[in-house]
């Protein structure tokens, strides 16, 4: 059997000497990441946590079929705390105080917010290999004129017309989708 | 509407994305969106696509209560309630193994004898080990022996091999300190070069916390974690943490430079 497939059962099943083995192999580097990006000791119990309750909900809903075990489980840890880091400074910028919230709170907001990025995710690779190269650093905040000599282009107003065009192209793909009329 | 309408009004939802719309722009377009909904769509999902695929943001939804109260009565059934609680105290069990300290095997206590026998042959012969830390540091230093990544890997940690290899050590620190974010420089070799980088511009405490770091990892090559800072202490002269570290390094014959280790400490003792 995968070793993903293995885990994934573990968990559905409560299967305590698996999910063990996962805390023994997975945890230690979540771990570093949290607490070398302002998180505590408790922050990195929560978030392993979420994750897991994270994949048993999802793998529920549909199978998942994972080539990394260790990959996914770390980008959903990773995805978790940069959700939490958010909603933590919405907070304090709105009230100054951070409101009680149930438990469950935060982790089902979280899953609409991962299966909202998977969605675009699945869009985006959808575009061609020049559209993801020009959108994926146009998203992550590069200028035009950054991208404009980074990928050796002659104008910057072609560059914004490329970023454009992109852009329209991924905006039409999703709301060709059924599943985003489920997702606004 | 033409090609260029079109650029027209991207370059307007750009202007209303990044807020540097005036009041007046910000409010006449905001009107316009409330009457054309296909627009709205349009800008929200561009919003959504803007949050989502940038490394340092999140994406936040506008919270849609029904799902979330539908998730919340399946988190809260009793099947989820007894997964939660199982994955919970298996956490405990596992912080529990994880904290247990090594503990020092019998067949190393003929060392506490060894060592006598050596204070005994220091106090008699003083002038045979009178070796400062400096002396051990320029002894067992052995930085070279660092590994490098020669399979295929991120983009990050060949960075910080290329980096490593032409001596750039404030390009590392800098890449290191830049790129909290990255997963790349959390693998135990880059963590190693990392600490030497800061070891190396005498960022002792930097270096220190590096190779906490890369003990924390729990990978196979975590224990060398300790010998760097056994290194770094030996070079800081700090007597106390350096015994302190060589002890926990003896504790497991299975650490990095477990021989090595033991002889060191017969003689500092």
């Amino acid at each position: 059997m995968q070793e993903s497939e293995k885990y994934l059962q573990a968990l559905i099943k409560g299967d305590n000497k698996v999910i063990l083995e996962i805390y023994n192999k997975f945890h230690p580097k979540v771990q570093a990441f949290i607490l070398r990006n302002k998180g505590k000791q408790e922050d990195v119990q929560d978030v392993f946590h979420d994750a897991l309750m994270y994949l048993i909900m999802k793998h529920k809903e549909t199978p998942l079929q994972i080539a990394s075990f260790e990959a996914y489980l770390f980008t959903i840890c990773k995805n978790i705390w940069r959700s939490t880091i958010k909603n933590k400074k919405e907070w304090v910028m709105k009230d100054g105080v951070l409101p009680l919230v149930d438990k469950e709170d935060h982790l089902t907001s979280f899953i609409l917010e991962q299966k909202h990025l998977e969605f675009y995710q699945e869009k985006f690779q959808l575009l061609s290999d020049n559209c993801k190269e020009i959108l994926g650093n146009y998203f992550n905040g590069m200028s035009y004129e950054e991208i404009m000599s980074d990928l050796s282009y002659n104008s910057i107003n072609v560059v914004r017309q490329r970023v454009f065009k992109c852009r329209a192209k991924i905006v039409k793909l999703i709301k060709a989708d059924v599943r985003f009329k489920k997702l606004a | 509407m033409n090609s260029n309408q079109e650029d027209k009004m991207q370059e307007i939802i750009e202007s209303y994305l990044n807020d540097v719309m005036s009041k007046e722009e910000r409010t006449a377009f905001e009107d316009k969106m409330q009457e054309d909904k296909a627009l709205k769509e349009e800008v929200l999902i561009c919003k959504a696509l803007q949050e989502s695929f940038n490394e340092n943001d999140w994406h936040k939804l506008d919270r849609d209560e029904e799902t979330l109260k539908t998730m919340k009565g399946n988190l809260r059934s009793s099947e989820f309630q007894n997964l939660s609680k199982m994955i919970r105290e298996t956490e405990q069990t596992y912080l529990k193994t994880k904290s247990r300290k090594p503990k020092l095997s019998r067949r190393y206590a003929y060392l506490g004898i060894a060592a006598s026998i050596i204070l005994f042959i220091s106090i008699v012969f003083p002038f045979m080990f009178n070796n400062t830390l400096g002396d051990y540091y320029n002894e067992y230093e052995d930085w070279g022996d660092i590994p490098s990544m020669t399979e295929k890997g991120a983009e990050g940690v060949l960075n910080i091999e290329t980096l490593y290899a032409s001596k750039k050590y404030g390009e590392i620190i800098s890449y290191y300190e830049t790129n909290t974010e990255a997963t790349d420089v959390l693998e135990p070799y880059s963590l190693m070069k990392v600490g030497f980088s800061y070891f190396h511009n005498d960022q002792y405490k930097e270096a220190l916390e590096t190779f906490d770091v890369l003990i924390k990892l729990d990978s196979l090559e975590s224990s060398r974690g300790y010998w760097y800072k056994l290194l770094v202490y030996l070079k800081e002269e700090n007597a106390m943490k350096a015994k302190e570290t060589l002890s926990i390094i003896i504790s497991n014959k299975n650490n990095h430079n477990y021989k090595e280790a033991v002889v060191l400490s017969k003689k500092m003792e």
